[in-house]
């Protein structure tokens, strides 16, 4: 008598979403949907090591679906805004065993991780495992194929179960959790649908880049649809966008082309820092200072800024390389993940429950830190921020069609609030493009959005199209700006452009700079009004510096004016002023991917036309 | 010990379970049984399995060398193995323990998936928890929007403005530009909510439909609108929402099966409680004993 009895569970879990018996309503000019690609439950087994016992990956769609959840400790959590779509992406290396550590009178209880855990020192612990990842160990007893495989058929099922077209989405996933050197090398790997391999691609079976995109290239020959998404630029040593390859050789075509096949995208932010820029590299932008976390991961020692460890310099260095290699490596889009190892996932600033399970779940924790835990170093908690999100323009809320705007790269990043930004760059657009009801058809039918390539056309100057709407959930915006990159072939650039101004500001010409927003910001009460800033926004923009023989990138940033960060709103809780180790307040904000100008000068366009064709379309049409 | 070595190895067990009941069933479908306790066969199969194993990880068959390397790896895997259980290592390890009440409670889970419940016993479900499954109300409604930031009164406005319409005048061509669209259809509650934010949504529910109204405000200013219809919300046909149901439904039918299951089997062990030498923090939790157990022995909530 045999019955095959996980599959069973699986093949009903999968009658449960039959996405295909009921028609979704398809939007060709799209909607955005906004979601995130990374969060951990006590799957993962460093989340188990911080406290997160009891919240398991269902509970985190439960969560993300605008469910009250209990969490840590049985308070009930619940998302003022549901979101729209949500994967878990536990850790493959030693998933779903976690629980298996706390036995009491066992064998396993004196072992040191086991000690720790028990004794609530969670980052301790993490240390440890994550240790035994970089050394390319599990953990004696966990690393058994055995043990990974009806958890990974589980995650499938999770997933399965909590998929409804049209109105919520989900996705299998995983992360990779490679750390060569303590370098945070991470992917969280992303199929569009059930077919999936047998077991994920762990770190334990490699740690090089390269080798997932062999895994996963082989997958796409059985069948599978699936993408890469880089993290956590800032604490990869600077290896995220190095020139090298994980032999420590120079870069080869054959490899960047192979990143950009598998990896369209970079989460531009999480709980542990923004990796946008940074004001060592951007001297001369006011706003590069945003969230930073500058940590060693396993440590939690502070580093230097490097370079290589964050996006807008990853695609400057994209743009040189292309110049010694005849291929940009670097023409990721944006999107914001999380990385709670909670479960749950809150992204809002009024709403922040902490996201390392016992290590932060209380603003005492949050402001003071564990007991014993100095402030300032091993990345304490006040530097943490509860996440960023993704929006993604996709015709519809279903796996397909989120999953193909994240490969095709029109996403983009916000940290945390739902500001709907779209951007287009295209020939000929008319001043008057926005006045028009119908300018949207017109924005995509004459040029081409976000996360792609502009080919020069002659001398002709590219005009911009861009358009951002508030939240309805929080503040009005102080402005857009289109950041353009360019290099001269030795050294790269850039330069900030103030498009739109709210309250009819004007840039000073002789300045060159916008006077600020202000501020409504009452610290006391951690409070602020929409007497200033615009709900909406736009611009139709030409470049006043365009030189067609150069190539360029340009993508839009758009701020928010100042609220309270979620510091501030755990110090009013606390009935004390806000901590003067972080600002009080922030400017949250939107980064969108960029548009990839390709300049009349671009040799290698010219010998190979439509070998910058977006990769995404790759992506989708090799799993076909 | 051949028992724990037997469930280490997956494929050859299989459980079958009826109703809160469970026979354990082994199923010897190899002769491994029959080795001779120092004799390690490594069958054609085993190989093929594990060259199988290496194919799936890295996309190609391994080459002679690591071939070498999986087989003696196998190797010393048996080896150890077989001493661990000779020495009863397997005994004290929680990592065993605990991996195998993880598979016990996956099979039970799955079990619980096999369950078909009758629609009888889902409708009952769904209204005892009627709020989960009822059908938000649902409206179709055009909008005017009033910039505060270019409209100095948008009252004043507003009563212009619908002053207009009632005259007949096109409302494309009044009120300002915003990303959003001039007319939704059948937009639910919880969708109006997402887009215009919940003080929107409320006041939108209380509007007459048929006429131009308001303005109503918004997170993003004021706005005229025009319900054309709407679909009251109510209760929903048990075949509307069958899968949302039947997934609730079996999560609870599936915790329940699992504690059932674990208080059927409890009682068949008698659980002697030595006198604590000190009060323990786990004996205050609140937990009611169960049978002959105490909280003690209670399932702590299950790793899914």
């Amino acid at each position: 008598m045999k019955l095959p009895l996980t599959r069973s569970a699986i093949a009903i879990a999968m009658a449960f979403s039959s996405s295909a018996l009921y028609a979704v309503e398809s939007n060709p000019e799209k909607d955005v949907f906004f979601g995130t690609t990374h969060g951990h439950s006590n799957w993962s087994i460093d989340a188990f090591g911080l406290g997160n016992q009891n919240a398991g990956p269902e509970d985190g769609y439960r969560f993300a679906r605008g469910e009250a959840v209990s969490h840590m400790g049985g308070a009930k959590a619940q998302l003022k805004q549901p979101l729209d779509f949500f994967m878990m992406t536990d850790h493959s290396e030693m998933m779903g065993t976690a629980p298996m550590l706390t036995e009491k009178g066992s064998a396993l209880y004196d072992t040191p991780v086991a000690k720790l855990v028990q004794q609530g020192k969670g980052t301790e612990a993490f240390t440890m495992i994550a240790g035994a990842i970089i050394a390319g160990k599990a953990l004696p007893g966990f690393g058994d194929p055995k043990v990974a495989k009806p958890v990974w058929q589980k995650v499938v099922a999770n997933a399965e179960k909590y998929n409804e077209p049209g109105k919520f989405t989900t996705f299998v996933a995983y992360e990779w959790t490679s750390l060569p050197g303590a370098a945070n090398m991470h992917r969280n790997v992303i199929f569009r649908d059930t077919k999936v391999p047998e077991l994920p691609f762990t770190a334990l079976d490699s740690d090089r880049p390269e080798d997932l995109w062999t895994a996963m290239e082989g997958w796409r020959k059985k069948g599978s649809t699936v993408l890469a998404i880089s993290h956590n630029g800032n604490a990869s040593i600077g290896k995220m966008f190095s020139p090298l390859d994980s032999d420590g050789n120079f870069m080869t075509a054959e490899y960047a082309n192979r990143r950009l096949a598998n990896e369209p995208l970079h989460e531009a932010g999480q709980v542990k820092g923004v990796s946008m820029a940074h004001p060592q590299f951007s001297p001369n932008d006011e706003w590069a200072n945003f969230e930073l976390w500058n940590y060693h991961l396993p440590s939690g020692a502070p580093v230097p800024a490097l370079r290589a460890n964050y996006v807008r310099e990853g695609w400057k260095m994209g743009l040189s390389l292309e110049h010694i290699i005849g291929v940009n490596p670097f023409k990721m889009g944006v999107e914001g993940g999380s990385d709670s190892h909670s479960t749950i996932n809150t992204f809002e600033e009024f709403n922040n429950q902490g996201n390392h399970a016992l290590q932060d779940n209380t603003a005492e924790k949050r402001r003071n830190g564990m007991p014993g835990q100095k402030l300032g170093v091993k990345g304490g908690n006040m530097f943490l921020n509860p996440g960023t999100l993704t929006g993604a323009w996709a015709e519809s809320n279903t796996r397909g069609a989120i999953f193909d705007a994240m490969a095709r790269k029109e996403t983009y990043a916000t940290s945390g609030t739902r500001i709907k930004v779209r951007f287009f760059a295209g020939y000929d657009y008319s001043n008057d493009l926005l006045k028009k009801k119908d300018w949207v058809k017109q924005a995509y039918a004459g040029g081409v959005p976000m996360g792609s390539d502009l080919m020069a056309k002659g001398d002709a100057a590219p005009r911009f199209v861009v358009s951002a709407l508030k939240s309805p959930h929080s503040a009005n915006l102080d402005r857009i700006q289109i950041i353009k990159l360019w290099t001269d072939g030795v050294i790269d650039h850039e330069k900030i452009y103030d498009v739109a101004l709210s309250d009819g500001r004007k840039v000073d010409a002789k300045t060159g700079k916008a006077p600020a927003v202000g501020t409504t910001v009452d610290l006391k009460t951690a409070t602020y009004t929409n007497s200033i800033g615009d709900a909406e926004l736009n611009a139709v923009w030409t470049d006043p510096d365009f030189d067609a023989s150069q190539n360029a990138v340009y993508y839009a940033r758009v701020l928010e004016i100042p609220t309270p960060r979620w510091s501030t709103y755990d110090a009013v809780k606390l009935g004390l002023p806000p901590s003067d180790m972080v600002p009080a307040t922030i400017q949250e904000r939107a980064w969108t991917s960029p548009i990839w100008f390709a300049g009349t000068t671009n040799v290698h366009l010219k010998a190979n036309p439509g070998a910058h064709s977006s990769t995404g379309h790759k992506i989708v049409e090799q799993g076909k | 010990m051949k028992l724990i070595k037997k469930v280490l190895h997956e494929p050859l067990l299989h459980f079958l379970l009826i109703g809160g009941g469970l026979f354990l069933l082994f199923n010897v479908m190899n002769g491994e049984t029959m080795d001779k306790p120092n004799q390690i066969v490594v069958s054609q199969g085993q190989v093929e399995l594990l060259a199988a194993n290496f194919a799936r990880t890295w996309e190609r068959p391994p080459s002679d060398e690591e071939m070498q390397m999986l087989v003696d790896n196998y190797l010393q895997d048996e080896v150890y193995y077989r001493e661990a259980l000779a020495l009863g290592l397997d005994e004290d390890d929680s990592v065993i323990r605990r991996r195998l009440r993880q598979k016990l409670g996956f099979i039970l889970e799955d079990a619980a998936a096999l369950f078909d419940p009758v629609d009888a016993e889902l409708t009952a479900y769904m209204d005892a928890h009627a709020e989960q499954f009822r059908v938000q109300p649902q409206v179709s409604f055009r909008q005017i929007y009033l910039s505060r930031d270019t409209r100095s009164d948008i009252d004043t406005d507003a009563s212009e403005m619908l002053a207009r319409l009632r005259a007949g005048d096109d409302p494309q061509l009044l009120g300002d530009r915003i990303m959003l669209e001039d007319a939704y259809t059948l937009a639910s509650r919880d969708d109006i909510k997402r887009r215009f934010g919940e003080g929107f949504a409320h006041q939108l529910m209380t509007v007459t439909p048929g006429d131009w109204a308001g303005p109503l405000t918004s997170g993003f200013g004021g706005h005229l609108v025009l319900i054309t219809e709407i679909k009251p919300g109510r209760m929903p046909e048990l075949a509307e929402v069958k899968e949302a149901v039947k997934r609730d439904w079996l999560l609870a039918r599936t915790e329940e099966l699992k504690q059932n299951t674990y208080r059927k089997l409890l009682e068949n062990y008698q659980v002697v409680m030595q006198e604590p030498v000190e009060p323990s923090d786990e004996a205050s939790s609140g937990l009611s004993p169960i049978g002959n157990a105490v909280a003690d022995v209670l399932p702590e909530k299950d790793a899914r």
